[in-house]
């Protein structure tokens, strides 16, 4: 009688995990339900959304812009944005006395402030305008951030109109009055709708993402009712190896989702998220967070059924409190506080705080670490069960 | 001595006050193929998790090959190959697909995965269908792709929990084949079915389980034999059969004797020198005869007999 030839073994865990994360991330692709959850999802409501909040139907923020420097050049500043923006989609406001203050009180939804010595610097360097933000409401701070960048890089035709109105002789106030300079101070209102269309993007994409992550996380007990997972564990794979793989595929199936609105709402509907290392550093620091509670619920539940009961009900509750909706806009008060500690609320803050010319990632870094921290924990917790369970 | 490829001493395991298996022990040599038998909730599934290192053991012992197999033990796994009742396949993945995944985390090497699915696709009869979805297969090529998966490392044994459930004879008959082919070349092969024809062609060995309890293990003539199951002569006939049983029953070829519903059951240790004297005895007590049958007995009234139930129960 012939023998059998023995097995042949040359596999680690580690590449048993790489193994089933390949395995999950094909089937992923296939099924189209990541896609269409995770991808088509975000993107098309931001696009609703981009097109309802960019448009130039009426005023969508209410901006206060307060003037330190109180000289002819910054009066003249304002008096060209009121003029510029008389029929939206932004109202300004001059008289709410501190900026800070009428921010925090909510009486506008962010402030631009033309600092001390604004006219004196034009000469030299340009000294900025400064943006007070609300981080609750993204969209308002986007607006003044990109008017502020339009002043600075029309700081040299500012610095003009104010020379040749002094070589008129005459009232530097009545700049704006003066033919030949009239347009220099030209605000893009059709820029501006995608200089802030990104939150509008990235809200939806924080709730699609953790909805379709819960799908592909729920993986391991799909397969315990379709019965590959007895195959699966017959063979030589650890537990923790399985659940490794499991873990990995759910956090690739994450970056590949995000990567691609990032992508696809760039280059197709011109949003601007700002830089794309400071970009993709907070996408994949959601990623972590929502694979992680992903796993972490996917153990506690009892049934496939009852995990997604689960995810769908955290979705909207995270949706609802932390504001993913409507470019960040949160409750206020207690309801607020308790949506500013869901992964959705601050990822956005890290996002919106990371905006065009503002904080770096080291003055952020708290955020994305509160990030890492929850799904890290979720992960952890998550699998010591699911091993335990497999055991 | 050799050593046999899986040794099973003592199995226990309960699920709280219910006892699931209780003292299972067996042994399948390389090259043998047995048959694990018994009705549903018998304890087999149980058996089987507990052998493939899927289910704790709550006492007794599990040897692949000479190591012990736990859930933990990788290295008692590796010499296995598990065809379970579903369909164990990714069913939005090709056949070629599925197989790759499964040869992979068996540890095989790119180029030797290559020529095992092939080999394994002639086996199961599937090369022309490699490179199709499984979810477009019929439910034979389905079931023969589940087996080609636990095949392609080559184990020393397989596992195969009721592999032909829901398939065409045509299927089936390929599946057996290949079985046996495979037992034929050194693997030892645990079969469980509830078609007690295919463990009757399949099996060199069998065991009998029931409430958790293996009640009988042998050949199928040893078990026969055990149970003391005899032939038995049927008579189709009109006339006073009850008269003719009592009267059949005193003969002394005869072991036992029944009547009921126009027929005459009689047990006999030789049916062909018990058959003429038969027909004399009710030509005798005025007792037309219309038919005669000698059945033999078979596993069926093996396992009637010690467990209560048919096998499909």
């Amino acid at each position: 009688m012939q023998t059998v030839e023995p097995p042949v073994r040359t596999r680690s865990g580690r590449s048993a995990a790489f193994v089933l994360a390949a395995k999950d991330v094909r089937r992923g692709l296939r099924s189209k339900a990541l896609i269409l959850t995770a991808v088509v999802g975000p993107l098309a409501l931001g696009l609703i959304m981009a097109l309802a909040f960019g448009g130039t139907s009426g005023p969508s923020a209410t901006i206060a812009v307060v003037d330190l420097d109180r000289t002819p050049t910054s009066a003249g500043v304002i008096s060209v944005l009121q003029e510029q923006f008389r029929d939206g989609p932004v109202e300004l406001v001059t008289d709410v006395g501190d900026a800070s203050a009428a921010v925090t009180d909510e009486r506008v939804d962010a402030a631009l402030v033309i600092p001390v010595g604004y006219a004196a610097s034009l000469v030299t360097a340009p000294e900025p305008l400064q943006v007070v933000r609300n981080s609750q409401r993204a969209i308002p701070g986007e607006i003044a951030a990109a008017i502020a960048g339009e002043i600075a890089s029309q700081s040299d035709l500012i610095r003009a109109a104010t020379s040749t109105v002094a070589a008129l002789d005459r009232d530097a106030t009545s700049v704006v009055d003066v033919a030949e300079v009239r347009p220099a101070i030209s605000v893009d209102v059709g820029d501006l709708g995608r200089a802030f269309s990104a939150p509008l993007y990235f809200g939806p994409l924080t709730i699609f993402l953790f909805l379709g992550l819960g799908g592909a996380a729920r993986s391991l007990v799909r397969e315990d009712r379709e019965g590959t997972l007895a195959r699966i564990r017959s063979t030589s794979v650890s537990p923790r190896a399985l659940v490794g793989g499991a873990s990995l595929g759910v956090f690739i199936q994450g970056v590949l989702a995000a990567g691609t609105v990032y992508l696809v709402s760039t280059v197709v509907f011109r949003a601007r998220w700002g830089s794309p290392v400071e970009v993709i550093v907070v996408l994949l620091a959601l990623v972590v967070s929502l694979s992680g509670l992903s796993a972490l619920i996917v153990a506690v539940s009892r049934t496939e059924a009852q995990a997604e009961g689960w995810t769908n009900a955290l979705a909207f509750l995270f949706g609802i409190l932390g504001g993913a909706f409507f470019g960040g806009a949160q409750f206020p008060g207690l309801l607020g506080a308790v949506g500013s500690l869901t992964p959705n609320a601050i990822a956005m803050r890290a996002l919106v705080e990371l905006g065009p010319g503002r904080r770096d990632l080291l003055e952020v870094l708290p955020l994305l670490v509160a990030l890492v921290a929850i799904g890290v924990v979720g992960l952890a917790v998550g699998s010591q069960l699911m091993v335990r369970r497999l055991r | 001595m050799t050593t046999p490829t899986v040794r099973c001493e003592g199995l226990r395991k309960s699920y709280g006050d219910r006892v699931a298996v209780d003292g299972v022990s067996f042994e399948i040599a390389a090259g043998e193929s047995y048959g694990l038998l018994g009705p549903n909730g018998a304890g087999k599934t149980t058996t089987i998790s507990m052998m493939c290192g899927l289910l704790h053991a709550d006492a007794g012992r599990i040897e692949v090959v000479g190591r012990p197999m736990t859930t933990g033990r990788c290295d008692a796994k590796q010499l296995l190959g598990l065809v379970p009742q579903d369909i164990a396949l990714y069913p939005d993945l090709t056949a070629r697909e599925n197989l790759v995944f499964f040869g992979r985390l068996q540890g095989l090497s790119r180029s030797d995965l290559r020529t095992r699915i092939d080999e394994v696709l002639e086996i199961v009869a599937l090369e022309d269908r490699a490179g199709d979805r499984v979810d477009g297969f019929s439910g034979g090529m389905k079931r023969r792709c589940n087996i080609a998966a636990a095949l392609l490392h080559r184990p020393h044994l397989l596992v195969l929990d009721e592999p032909t459930v829901g398939v065409d004879p045509q299927s089936r008959a390929s599946i057996l084949d290949g079985i046996a082919n495979l037992q034929a070349a050194g693997m030892a092969v645990l079969y469980t079915t509830h078609y007690m024809e295919e463990a009757q062609r399949l099996c060199d060995r069998i065991g009998i389980i029931d409430e958790g309890r293996l009640v009988a293990e042998g050949t199928q003539s040893e078990l026969i034999s055990a149970v003391g199951q005899s032939p038995v002569v049927r008579l189709t006939a009109s006339g006073d059969l009850r008269t003719l049983a009592d009267a059949a029953s005193l003969q002394p070829q005869v072991l036992r004797a029944s009547a009921g519903d126009g027929r005459l059951e009689v047990a006999v240790a030789e049916p062909a020198r018990a058959l003429a004297p038969l027909i004399e005895l009710a030509e005798s007590c005025g007792v037309a005869v219309a038919g005669v049958d000698v059945v033999e007995p078979d596993l069926e009234s093996v396992f009637l007999h010690l467990t209560g139930k048919a096998l499909r129960d």
